[in-house]
């Protein structure tokens, strides 16, 4: 028998989860189960939902409460052990008043609030070093839902928005409030020290672009820091190997990624422009643009950080959204406390050796001569990383994973953003010699696609186009030498192209280190004295197994050197991925 | 499908020492399909060959069946043969044995040691399942043969060296005897295991007897 501690959404979606296999008891210590989500409004504008799913709890709650498995004791705290804490989240507050209130306390009153003005405070408690540091990643959404809301129930509402940057995905809502005239965006952070509780109303200071502001509101609505515990995750170890797997899943375990060349070439190349211009003492500029993904933005900070750690003058320039640094804030410190300078640009306009911009926040107009400029990154590059952002890159060329995020939209913009991927297309296709096939079947077992079955008509194999990754694996294994591939020159460095992260003259790139056969090997030491051949990480092989069986083919042309009389290490075998830093070119 | 294993290489050298002009024949059936004889072995053994003896000419070639001496007889492969001082045969022991009948003045020297016939477990790993007994008994033994697959051929297993289901002659490897009463207790026939299998006539394989079978 499980125990859940906890009848929020959480703890009853795990429930349901768990109760194919095992009795469950869920306590609740309130007299009903629902948790947090129980206070939450319908936010939808007359006949529109909005899609914030509150209502998904009452069906939740009613599947939960049918199936036989799971018992329900509410109005009573558990306490012992071995248990599975699901007790929820905490707000961080940074204060609260009469005419100050959490977003939550908004929600319980049905969104209706007394008088006209209503201010909305983004990011009350997070990014904030003294409550939280991290975004809560929730808070601009439900902000911009409950703005909507409000007026679409009182037309006569005005309302501001205080914010740092929208981190929110959901842009028609967006859109639409941007667009009326009675919701004002205000970029900005009001100290809490300057909100004072009126008799009625609180008064604030704050600045902007404009300068120094005071201004009366009716209702100041926070958007809370939002904390988890962290033991909450923790059980999911303990739990059966369905369950690790899905936390695999949703904890967006690091894998070593190799990059795309775009990335690369702001990596590899930024530094190596570094170095050349270290000595005319000019700055490196590295450029961001309104879609600048988290992942490009968190590379290029960390690249300028190292290359103010060569002592060279280095300036990040970010576009008026805001530093899309999401959950690395830390980096962003760490960069300014070396002295990485930041400027939030408008009205750019770039040269050969110098950028010229508006700088927004002391808006005077600066000049910067530049060594080198790291620009935006790409087109495709932008997709990929902003499909990295999403957790949504596997190891594997064209499969995505999809559906991590719990609320539906995260779930449909997931896999809208799987679909408009650039389809990686592979620059070589096996084919196969259907005189020369023997049928042995050795290419239909080890295609790591899938992708190769037996013509019956023809008596050959055939290699479906479609599913064709061009890893060569079948070329390298086909003993009768049918399946045709690159041809064949000699050198005496042979690298994955997603293990190594350039062309180098002495290296030749393979499309994967499994499509490297033995006797290639052998020439080459004959030929060169030597060999050697650089294999992805394990977990890093595009083609499942490619490193592995590169390892064999390693290993069976080292035994044959041996009979030879040679010394075996003269075939080397490295594993590398694209995204090290320091390599050398073999 | 025939199985073979490649000679060490010292064996290989010393059997080609004398001659100075080699032909590997591989062959495109068994051979490749069981990854012995097939091009891509041709090719590796004579980059081997072609370093351990520089001022030697080595060359490779693969027919579709060394046992047929229609591929054999074929123009191409008959120019090679009688060029090259010696064939190195890749096949099964058939192949050289096919080549010097049709060819009786050349020489043939097998490279490999044919093991057994057996099938691919899984890629690249095979497994003897035929003894060549010329009794099969597979009927009895629910499909299962004992011949091949007991270290002692035992007919009425399993012996005493049987241990959580594997052979005390190698704990790699199954013991067919656990194999087949788990076969037998899936289907509910145990009770058929309880018969003996009689002694059968060995004299039809194995050994010592000249074996032709005529499909005319």
């Amino acid at each position: 028998m499980v125990v859940i501690k906890g009848g929020g959404v959480f703890g009853l979606s795990l429930a349901l989860a768990l109760s194919g296999e095992e009795k469950v008891k869920i306590y609740e210590k309130e007299d009903e189960v629902g948790g947090i989500v129980r206070f939450l409004d319908c936010k939808a504008t007359g006949d529109k939902c909005n899609r914030c799913n509150a209502c998904l709890l009452d069906d939740l709650i009613e599947e939960v409460k049918k199936n036989e498995n799971i018992e329900i004791i509410t109005g009573c705290e558990f306490e012992g052990e071995d248990v599975i804490d699901a007790t929820g989240y905490q707000l961080v507050s940074p204060l609260e008043s009469e005419d100050v209130i959490t977003a939550l306390d908004f929600e319980k009153a049905k969104g209706e609030v007394e008088g006209r003005k209503i201010a909305f405070l983004m990011c009350a408690g997070s990014r904030d070093e003294h409550y939280q540091e991290r975004c809560s990643r929730v808070c601009c959404t439900y902000v911009l839902r409950e703005a909507n809301k409000l007026l679409d129930s009182d037309p006569e509402k005005k309302i501001a928005i205080f914010y740092m940057d929208i981190r929110s995905d959901q842009l028609d809502v967006y859109d639409r409030l941007k667009a009326d005239e009675r919701v004002r965006f205000i970029r900005s952070r009001i100290p809490y020290q300057e909100i004072e509780q009126l008799e009625k109303g609180v008064r604030v200071k704050y600045e902007d672009e404009g300068g120094i502001k005071e201004e009366k509101f009716d209702k100041i609505v926070l958007a809370p820091g939002i904390t988890g515990k962290d033991q909450v995750f923790d059980i999911t170890e303990t739990m059966k190997s369905g369950f690790a797997l899905a936390y695999d899943l949703l904890g967006k375990k690091e894998i070593k990624l190799p990059i795309k060349e775009g990335e690369r070439q702001v990596l590899a190349g930024g530094k190596h422009e570094i170095e050349t211009e270290k000595g005319e003492g000019k700055g490196v500029v590295y450029l961001l643009d309104d879609r600048s993904s988290s992942f490009e933005t968190r590379e290029k900070v960390k690249g300028a950080i190292e290359a103010r750690n060569e002592g060279v003058d280095v300036s990040v320039l970010y576009p008026k959204k805001g530093l899309n640094l999401k959950g690395e804030e830390e980096l962003y410190k760490e960069a300014q406390s070396m002295g990485v300078k930041f400027f939030m640009y408008g009205d750019l306009n770039l040269s050969e050796d110098r950028v010229s911009f508006r700088d927004i926040l002391s808006g005077r107009e600066l000049e910067l001569e530049y060594g080198s400029m790291i620009p935006p990154s790409g087109e495709a590059e932008k997709r990929e990383s902003f499909a990295r952002d999403l957790g949504l890159l596997t190891p594997r060329k064209n499969v995505f994973l999809v559906g991590g995020d719990l609320s539906t939209d995260e779930q449909e913009r997931d896999a809208k953003a799987a679909l408009i991927m650039p389809i990686d297309e592979p620059l070589y296709k096996a084919k196969v010699d259907k005189d020369k096939c023997a049928l042995c079947l050795t290419c239909v077992r080890l295609c790591p696609h899938d992708c190769i079955d037996i013509d019956y008509g023809e008596e050959a194999a055939h290699v479906r186009e479609q599913g064709c990754f061009g890893c060569g694996i079948c070329y390298s294994n086909c003993p009768a030498r049918a399946i045709e591939f690159v041809e064949e020159e000699l050198f005496s460095t042979y690298a994955c192209e997603n293990a190594f992260p350039r062309a180098d003259p002495g290296v030749k790139l393979i499309p994967c280190s499994g499509s490297m056969d033995e006797a290639t090997l052998l020439r080459s030491v004959l030929r060169f004295g030597s060999v050697k051949l650089i294999a992805c990480y394990n977990e890093n092989c595009k083609n499942y197994d490619g490193d592995e069986r590169a390892l064999l083919t390693v290993e069976s042309t080292r035994r044959i050197l041996g009979e030879m009389g040679y010394n075996k290490d003269l075939v080397e075998f490295v594993r590398k991925s694209k995204r090290e830093v320091n390599h050398d070119s073999g | 499908m025939i199985v073979a294993e490649r000679k060490e290489l010292e064996e290989i050298k010393e059997m080609v020492e004398p001659y100075d002009r080699i032909l590997i024949l591989g062959c495109n059936t068994c051979a490749t399909i069981r990854l012995y004889g097939g091009e891509k072995e041709c090719e590796k053994l004579s980059i081997e060959l072609g370093d351990v003896f520089k001022d030697k000419k080595i060359s490779y070639k693969v027919v579709e069946r060394q046992c047929e001496q229609e591929f054999l007889e074929d123009e191409a492969v008959k120019k090679e043969i009688e060029e090259n001082d010696c064939v190195l045969s890749m096949s099964c022991s058939i192949g050289p044995q096919t080549v010097v009948e049709i060819y009786p003045n050349s020489i043939a020297v097998p490279a490999q040691n044919t093991s057994f016939i057996g099938r691919a477990v899984e890629h690249g790993i095979f497994q003897e399942r035929c003894a060549l007994c010329g009794d099969c008994i597979i009927d009895e033994t629910f499909g299962l043969c004992p011949i091949a697959r007991c270290a002692k051929s035992l007919m009425n297993g399993p012996c005493g060296g049987s241990h959580d289901g594997k052979c005390e002659v190698d704990p790699e490897r199954d013991c067919v005897w656990q194999l087949i009463y788990d076969r037998a207790s899936r289907l509910g026939r145990i009770d058929d295991l309880l018969g003996i299998i009689e002694v059968k006539d060995w004299s039809n394989g194995m050994h010592g007897t000249r074996k032709e079978v005529k499909h005319v």
